[in-house]
């Protein structure tokens, strides 16, 4: 008697479909306070002991942590990078960059001061814009070694584009910022996220955005004027108006972005966050990002259907250590 | 329960296969929808890529096809998962590669620190060979104006006067290339100091101490050794060197930019080694017989500290010692040097002057 053959296998689908709507991904996270918990303090006893050596690995964990409690579609990103990457890439940094820097510095200082003190401000000034500069291309490079370790369904992410031409752009839209007193944010804002998504790929398929500073100069000029009398506050309700617009700007084959915070809501996030810090003595950053991951997944969808077939693993070689400049700067939130 | 349903992502691109994956005698047994046998993954070789997160998927990998990705929805497979494949990991989220690249390097940085640490004293004297005499000067200044935390400068114009031109003969004794500089600060402890570029610095407690302008002709004697030897920004090189090294791994970016920038305490917790303070009294000794003074005050001022040694109500003594360890050797060197005869180093109504020359300051004498 032949057997019969198994029933089908079920799976609960990935993509959502309503009635009459649009298929959907949705973000979820689910990891738990009381496991970040413990792994906070395993981090913290292993940091102390090992009189600061080990945060890097410290900080492998929770992204580890962060990125595998985080599923796209039912399914969870990946994060394949290793402690050592981020300690070897912090030395090349440091002794490679900082210090030939910092004591190029002095000496450049003490020629300056002793030959020629009229030009002390311009080189403070040429030291600032290289600082600037350098603090741009840190920013994209750990972008790119992120992405460059992040899985979903087994295929990972990649940036293009070069860290020199975003550490100028950097550099310039910042200048322009502060010369115009903010007015220029939305627009440097709009261009900076505009080369980083442009040259995001996922599986070799490239992500789009395509929009302009002028539109979002309603808001902006709104919290312009309330930024004084709000404290500063006002800036957090343009910046959700600026999430919401970048995201129905961006585009994945055919899959659109929402995201659907208001104001308010981001500004209780930032709060909330602001708050835990000072109380933990930011001991609490960890929760902190989970708090984040928490907010993206309840705020951000994709919408429409992707064609997974046409997501194929790239051959491209991924960026050997890890973004040195930004573990030396201090970038590390997430 | 020996069948589940489970989705295949084979790693080459993001589209799923829906599979039934059977517990099988030996390895997992995946089979796609249409009955074909798409993989067959060993217990020995099987890994969970990261621990389960209730109402996600578990999500396996074999290091067969490290690409592959098999997410199983029902959580019930952990159980005989783990009976059988013993390897399975994941309890702190390892994957089980370890890739020979990066040992490679980690043996690499390990071994560079281990030299960096060993070479980093042998180091110091070619690096400071490079170092133009103007930024030596400027440093020691610095260093100077550091060290006036401790105690305010003094200064009285024939205290002054006495002490440039004793400073000023020693140095060309000396051959010295420095200009030599000498700084008497108001702290109570019987200590002198030699920073860059030819700026030595006596502290009032030490010229408190002395009984004759001979023992302080010979501390000065002794420092300017340590000058002319340029012992001062060697060692400030090394202990730079060595903070560096040891801040890198245990510190961060801030504490090793403040480290580059304030080198001037860095110098203050420098100590010579036993050589270096060797040299410094043969020097004192030929630099003293060459100006034609009295060598034996740098004797009978160590003999007389060593003999308060550990008196309680003279608590600065110690600071000597403790930067100029006395060993019998060097005790027994300087002896035999001390020669016979000699002028002495400053005149009575000079002595006089330079004794006083911290009275100026007023409260806290």
């Amino acid at each position: 008697m032949s057997e019969r053959a198994p029933p089908p296998p079920t799976y609960p689908p990935s993509l959502r479909k309503g009635r009459g709507e649009e298929p959907r991904l949705a973000f979820r996270f689910g990891g738990t306070v009381g496991k970040l918990l413990g792994l906070s303090t395993v981090n913290l006893l292993l940091t102390v002991v090992t009189i600061g050596v080990y945060r890097f690995w410290a900080r492998v964990r929770v992204r580890r942590y962060l990125w595998s409690h985080m599923a796209l579609g039912g399914e969870p990103f990946e994060y394949t990078g290793s402690g050592l990457e981020l300690f070897v890439g912090f030395l090349i940094a440091v002794f490679g960059f900082i210090v030939p820097l910092t004591l190029g510095y002095r000496f450049v200082e003490f020629v300056i001061q002793s030959r020629a003190p009229e030009l002390e401000s311009v080189a403070d000034a040429i030291f600032f814009t290289g600082f600037l500069f350098l603090y741009g291309v840190a920013l994209y490079r750990a972008r790119r070694f992120r992405f460059s370790r992040t899985l979903w369904r087994g295929i990972r992410f990649a940036q293009s584009g070069s860290s020199a031409i975003y550490g100028r752009k950097f550099l310039a839209y910042q200048l322009l910022s502060i010369v115009t007193l903010g007015w220029f944010v939305p627009e440097k804002n709009l261009r900076l996220w505009a080369f980083a998504i442009n040259h995001s790929f996922y599986g070799g398929v490239p992500f789009r955005f395509r929009g302009a500073g002028h539109e979002l100069y309603r808001p902006f000029a709104v919290s312009w004027f309330l930024f004084l009398p709000t404290l500063g506050l006002s800036y957090l309700w343009y910046k959700a108006a600026e999430f919401r617009f970048v995201a129905s700007r961006t585009r994945f084959q055919d899959l659109r972005m929402e995201f659907r915070s208001s104001g308010g809501q981001l500004f209780r996030h930032v709060a909330l966050n602001a708050v835990l810090f000072i109380v933990t003595l930011s001991f609490g950053n960890a929760f902190i990002q989970r708090r984040n991951a928490r907010f993206i997944a309840a705020n951000l969808r994709l919408i429409g259907e992707p064609d997974f077939e046409a997501i194929a693993q790239s051959a491209t070689a991924m960026p050997g250590v890890g973004e040195g400049l930004a573990e030396a700067f201090d970038l590390g939130t997430v | 329960m020996s069948v589940f349903v489970g989705r295949f992502f084979d790693g080459r691109t993001a589209a799923p296969r829906e599979v039934t994956v059977r517990l099988g005698r030996r390895a997992l047994e995946l089979v796609d929808v249409q009955g074909a046998a798409l993989a067959s993954w060993g217990y020995q070789d099987l890994r969970l890529v990261a621990p389960g997160s209730p109402g996600l998927p578990l999500r396996l990998t074999s290091v067969t096809s490290p690409g592959a990705r098999l997410s199983v929805a029902d959580h019930r497979i952990l159980g005989p998962l783990r009976q059988r494949a013993p390897r399975l990991g994941a309890g702190g989220f390892v994957v089980g590669r370890v890739r020979p690249r990066q040992v490679v390097l980690a043996a690499v940085v390990v071994a560079g620190f281990a030299a960096l640490l060993v070479a980093a004293p042998r180091l110091a004297e070619p690096l400071v060979a490079l170092v133009p005499l103007e930024w030596e000067e400027s440093l020691g200044a610095e260093v100077v104006a550091e060290l006036e935390l401790f105690g305010g400068p003094c200064s009285e114009p024939a205290a002054d006067a006495a002490l440039e031109a004793l400073a000023g003969k020693l140095a060309a004794a000396a051959e010295s290339p420095y200009r030599i500089t000498v700084h008497v600060l108001d702290a109570k402890f019987v200590n002198a100091l030699a920073a860059p570029g030819g700026h030595v610095v006596l502290l009032a407690g030490l010229i408190e101490e002395a009984e004759s302008a001979d023992e302080v002709a010979g501390v000065l004697a002794h420092e300017i050794g340590h000058v002319v030897n340029r012992h001062p920004l060697e060692g400030l090189v090394r202990n730079l060197g060595i903070s560096l090294i040891v801040e890198s791994l245990i510190g961060d970016s801030a504490s090793l930019i403040e480290l580059a920038a304030d080198l001037g305490t860095v110098l203050i917790e420098a100590s010579y080694s036993r050589e270096d303070e060797a040299a410094a009294d043969r020097a004192a000794v030929e630099i003293l017989a060459r100006a034609n003074f009295r060598a034996g005050g740098l004797a009978s001022f160590f003999e007389r500290l060593a003999a308060k040694e550990g008196a309680p109500e003279r608590p600065g003594l110690a600071g000597y010692f403790s930067t100029h360890p006395p060993s019998a050797e060097r005790q027994a060197a300087i002896a035999a040097r001390a020669g016979q005869g000699g002028d002495a180093a400053l005149g009575p109504a000079e002595w006089r002057a330079l004794k006083a020359i911290c009275e100026g300051r007023g409260a806290d004498s």
